[in-house]
């Protein structure tokens, strides 16, 4: 299994994580449209991928990246021609009569659409026919024991917050509506998965419209089990044929504690590159080489950016505030969750738990990543 | 100077080789290399593949990298069925939106292959038919990924400086670009960067942690010995390098310096080409002589102010805080924020954070400050370097070597190096003879100057029977001096001799110790010790110093400890030998004890021990491995220290005592430049060595 960062892993690079994957599903099953949350580089659209590679039975995925569409319409179009090139097409067969006619006129109009600007038909046709109404059309009515459409929309809030930055609030809270209408609307018959890289509670919370989404179900993607992490790191460390002593595993993820996958890939990349540099099998005294490295340096601009951005988001007060909350969890290594009980104090904890900056269990606040921990200890000043 | 770097740049400029040369010339980032293709034959391109940031310094190699990657993919004949490599320029300056890159992209595929010979004519119906720039990349891209399919075709592009073009996309089209390598398998990025990009860090940005990067550091030690090694054996052995100890050295501290950039290295390699018995000191001005024409470009593209701040910066080579920036330049503080915050952000300045609200800022890329000061500096700001090199050169040396030192005293100054008796331990540490030597100038300066303008003349004409002929004539030079310049001078020892003697006619002690010293040189231990003895009789203390070493090269220990014991009655010389004996004959306490005698009585200021590299450092090192810091920093701040510039000699013994005194001093050691890093790690990882020893 090749170590891919940044990239969607596809077929044997994918990692299958079981857990999330049957979850996904249990919600599918039973009738849920879902939000897939977790901050970046947490596999969220090689989750999607895999979906769409791999199907359960009556089930077909379709996946759409959204994220340079700035407009409804834009959006509306990118997933109705999702639809047109898809395969869901091609098996048409397997739906109810209702729904194959329903489909054959959703194809007709959006290719009616598609020559709109090039064939002069203003003339006879008074309006120009929109994406989002056929879409909407199409949604009604699809017969409900039909084999399951489900449209993987990836990048949604970014999508969203385009549409607000070039046509306002009101533009946005209306496309928002607009698509719950449709989940609304579509009976079982086509579901959707959103997910993207910057929140979507967030965005919504920003755009009074969070009621626009509360129909949504939430599915977190969690980080590995220690099981998958083991067999994952094995599997990275395998491909590159790096030697390596057998207790280094568990000794890494008990370094890492956060088990997403970014973090081991990240680790393990970095072990690749000394195994390749020194050619002898890797240790426990490379472990501690490599996350001595991680925190320093190099790495500096990857903090420097969990740094930099409290002050790009926040005020001033909130902004130091976030500091010492996130010193102090470093400093103590865990800290109780009454330690900060202010208002304001609270809701700085619930970004920096959102953005992957630190997790609460067992009523304890801690860093997620004891890499960023170390460095925010060493760097931040 | 011109002619030479535009040699140097036709000659070493990846792109004007040709595929053979280059292919053979490439001896370096062979396991990189390795790794790259391997990801990208091991990529069927089915899915969309992982794209690939090569990050580096100017230098570093990332041109001929991608060159060399385009290469094995066209000769490899499982890939180049269906795998296209085009590679941009270095400045595609062109390519300011996704479309243009689309469009670039095309007529570079034409140039390379005939099969998409009328895709440029297609783009342009494009143009004409889509008014609108999102609609019209749009298309392009679908006409691009359409023809490609039908080909069955895949394209690997190569692109060089990446951030020139990726920093005018808009975040319109960074998320157009995301999108098409996230969902496309038909083309595949491998680009290279000078500078990290902070949108590839940025959480926010479309391109978070999106490439895998792959980063190219300077050479180490063994890279740079066998880079120029082989580049000796692609050029049909003409240096001839066996690569010994002295060269070794030499490469060594050039590495160290320029931050092993494969571009200086090669540049280094035209040095032993021209200059085979060199030293660091020439090779230094031979680098920065070719690597001049890039930096004077780097210097020219800032503002004026920026210029100012940069020169302040730089002359002062460790790091300056805003406020003494804006003192020095009498700048404004904001204005020196505002310039300081865009000199960051282009990365020609980095910040250093400290506990305060004065952070610290430094030239970023470091042998360019070298560059700066040996170009623009004051002889005083040269000097710093020339120390610092030598040093470096000592200290690379003497890893090597694994060799150390006890100083002798010489009548005003140098020492010694016993060499090849192999009687004690010391001697047999000892490799190279270094025989002492005075200049003709030196012993001239004891003297008038003007009046013995007519034998400096005869001399810089190397007129040196003449010069002889015109001091023997003049009455105030005596016997000691005509001895000393016979001996040191001209190598003729019977003169030599002849004169000395006569000095000691005269009853000169300095006479008697000089014709002693004479015969130590000589390896005439009975005549040496003699001389020495007598001098000492008349009261040269010095001479005790060079008795007592004599006894020890001779395995006479106990004699040689006494005569060095009385030596440190007087000479504080003879101070320190004493501490370095009993160094090295593991009586720590007894060392530290005479160490930091030597110190009080002010051996930082003796001309001997401060010329002596090695003595310094071993004090230094003993001394901190004896918990000593605070007595060392006195010692290097202090007036004594002051004169004699000790801070400025040894820079790295300098902040390895800051690096132990960063409780009482938190933001001093902050100052250091990347370039001293390597060599105090090693200091450092001594002084821990020596702790456990003591």
């Amino acid at each position: 299994m090749k170590n891919i960062v940044g990239q969607i892993p596809r077929g044997d690079n994918f990692y299958p994580r079981e857990y999330i994957i049957n979850k996904i599903y249990r919600r599918l099953d039973s009738g849920s449209h879902i939000f897939l949350s977790a901050p970046r580089r947490s596999g969220k659209t090689s989750i999607m991928r895999y979906l769409e590679d791999n199907p359960k039975e009556n089930y077909i995925f379709l996946y759409a990246n959204v994220e340079d569409a700035e407009e409804p319409e834009t959006y509306f179009m990118m997933l109705s021609e999702l639809l047109l090139d898809s395969n869901a097409i091609g098996q048409l067969h397997r739906f109810s009569k209702k729904s194959r006619n329903k489909f054959a006129e959703f194809v007709d109009s959006v290719k009616s659409i598609k020559v709109w600007d090039l064939v002069e038909v203003h003339a006879t046709e008074k309006v120009k026919p929109k994406y989002s109404e056929e879409f909407e059309k199409l949604m009604t009515n699809l017969d409900g024991s039909d084999p399951i459409v489900v449209l993987l929309v990836d990048e949604f809030p970014i999508a969203l917050e385009r549409i607000s930055k070039k046509y306002g609030k009101e533009a946005a809270q209306k496309f928002l509506h607009v698509n719950r209408r449709i989940r609304q609307i579509s009976d079982g018959g086509i579901r959707f998965i959103y997910t993207g890289s910057i929140g979507l509670p967030h965005i919504t919370k920003k755009l009074n419209a969070t009621a626009a989404v509360n129909d949504l179900n939430i599915v977190e993607v969690p980080p590995l089990t220690y099981k998958e992490a083991l067999d994952f790191s094995a599997k990275l460390l395998d491909y590159y044929q790096v030697n390596y002593n057998e207790d280094i595993i568990p000794y890494l993820l008990e370094k890492l504690k956060w088990l997403m996958p970014f973090y081991i890939q990240l680790v393990i990349q970095m072990l690749i590159d000394e195994y390749d540099l020194c050619h002898e099998s890797i240790g426990q005294k490379d472990i501690d080489k490599v996350f001595e490295k991680t925190s320093t340096h190099r790495n500096n601009i990857y903090f420097e950016n969990y740094y930099s951005r409290l002050d790009k988001s926040l005020n001033l007060e909130e902004a130091k505030l976030a500091k010492t909350i996130l010193s102090t969890i470093a400093k103590e290594n865990e800290v109780s969750v009454e330690t900060f009980d202010d208002k304001t104090a609270y809701s700085l904890l619930e970004m920096l738990e959102f953005d992957g900056y630190i997790n609460s269990s067992g009523g304890k606040y801690r860093f997620n990543s004891p890499i960023l921990q170390l460095w925010w200890l060493k760097c931040v000043r | 100077m011109k002619s030479t770097n535009t040699s140097f740049s036709l000659r070493h400029n990846p792109r004007n080789q040709s595929k053979d040369q280059l292919v053979k010339g490439f001896v370096v980032r062979l396991s990189i290399f390795k790794r790259l293709y391997r990801e990208i034959k091991d990529g069927d391109m089915k899915y969309p593949e992982q794209h690939i940031l090569i990050e580096g310094k100017r230098g570093m190699g990332k041109t001929t990298l991608l060159l060399r990657l385009k290469y094995e993919i066209e000769q490899d004949e499982t890939l180049n069925q269906w795998m296209i490599p085009i590679i941009f320029n270095d400045e595609e300056y062109g390519i300011r939106t996704l479309y243009k890159l689309w469009e670039r992209l095309v007529e570079l595929l034409e140039d390379d292959s005939s099969v998409f010979k009328d895709l440029s004519y297609q783009f342009e119906s494009l143009s004409m038919q889509y008014l609108e720039h999102d609609e019209y990349e749009k298309a392009l891209f679908r006409l691009l990924t359409t023809t490609l399919q039908a080909k069955n075709k895949k394209l690997v592009l190569f692109i060089d400086n990446f951030e020139y073009i990726f920093r005018k996309f808009t975040q319109g089209e960074a998320h157009r670009l995301r999108k098409i390598l996230q969902t496309s398998s038909d083309i595949r990025i491998i680009a290279a960067t000078n500078t990290t990009l902070e949108a590839f860090y940025d959480y926010k940005h479309p391109f978070y942690q999106f490439f895998k990067i792959f980063y190219l550091k300077g050479l180490n030690e063994v890279e740079a010995q066998s880079l120029v090694l082989k580049m000796d054996r692609l050029n049909d052995g003409q240096v001839d390098l066996e690569l010994d100890k002295e060269h070794r050295a030499r490469i060594e501290t050039m590495r160290r310096i320029t931050g092993g950039v494969i571009q200086s290295m090669v540049l280094m390699f035209d040095t032993f080409v021209e200059d085979k018995y060199g030293n660091a000191i020439r090779d230094l001005n031979k680098i920065l002589e070719g690597i001049s024409p890039f930096f004077k470009h780097r210097m020219d593209d800032l503002s004026a102010q920026q210029q100012e701040i940069v020169n302040t910066i730089a002359l002062e080579w460790d790091a300056l805080s805003a406020k003494e920036i804006s003192r020095r330049t009498r700048m404004e503080s904001k204005k020196i924020s505002a310039q300081l915050n865009q000199l960051v952000k282009n990365e020609i300045v980095t910040k250093i954070k400290t506990n305060t609200k004065n952070h610290l800022y430094q030239i970023s890329e470091r042998f360019f400050n070298i560059w700066y000061l040996m170009k623009h500096g004051r002889q005083k700001e040269k000097q710093r370097i020339i120390w610092f090199l030598k040093f470096m050169e000592e200290w690379c040396g003497g890893i090597l070597n694994k060799s150390s030192n006890l100083a002798l005293g010489e009548p005003q100054a140098v020492y010694y190096s016993i060499g090849n008796l192999k009687k004690t331990k010391f001697i047999l540490a000892k490799a190279e003879s270094l025989v002492f030597k005075k200049t003709f100038g030196q012993i001239l300066n004891v003297f008038d100057k003007n009046k013995y303008k007519e034998a400096k003349n005869h001399y810089s004409n190397k007129e040196y029977s003449l010069a002889i002929d015109s001091l023997e004539k003049m009455d105030v030079l005596d016997a000691l001096s005509l001895g000393l310049i016979y001996w040191c001078h001209f190598s003729k020892d019977e003169e030599a001799v002849r004169y000395l003697q006569q000095g000691i006619e005269e009853q000169n002690a300095m006479a008697m110790f000089c014709l002693g010293c004479f015969y130590l040189e000589k390896r005439q231990a009975s005549k040496a010790r003699n001389y020495l003895k007598l001098a000492a009789e008349h009261g040269w203390a010095m001479a005790y110093n060079n008795l007592g070493i004599l006894q020890l090269v001779l395995g006479e220990e106990e004699e040689g400890e006494a005569y060095l014991r009385q030596a440190a009655m007087d000479e504080n010389l003879g101070m320190l030998n004493l501490a370095m004996f009993y160094y090295e004959h593991r009586k720590y306490r007894k060392a530290k004890e005479w160490y930091l005698n030597a110190l009080k009585h002010g051996v930082l200021g003796n001309t001997i021990v401060i010329g002596n590299n090695k003595a310094v450092q071993q004090m230094t090192l003993f001394l901190l491995a004896a918990g000593e810091q605070h007595s060392l920093h006195n010692y290097f701040t202090n007036k004594i220290a002051k004169e004699a510039q000790i801070q400025e000699r040894f820079m790295l013994l300098w902040y390895a005592i800051l690096s132990f005194l960063k409780d009482k001093y938190p933001n001093e050691h902050l100052k250091m430049g990347t370039e001293f890093q390597e060599t105090l790690k090693e200091i450092l990882a001594k002084v821990e060595l020596l702790q456990e020893r003591i």
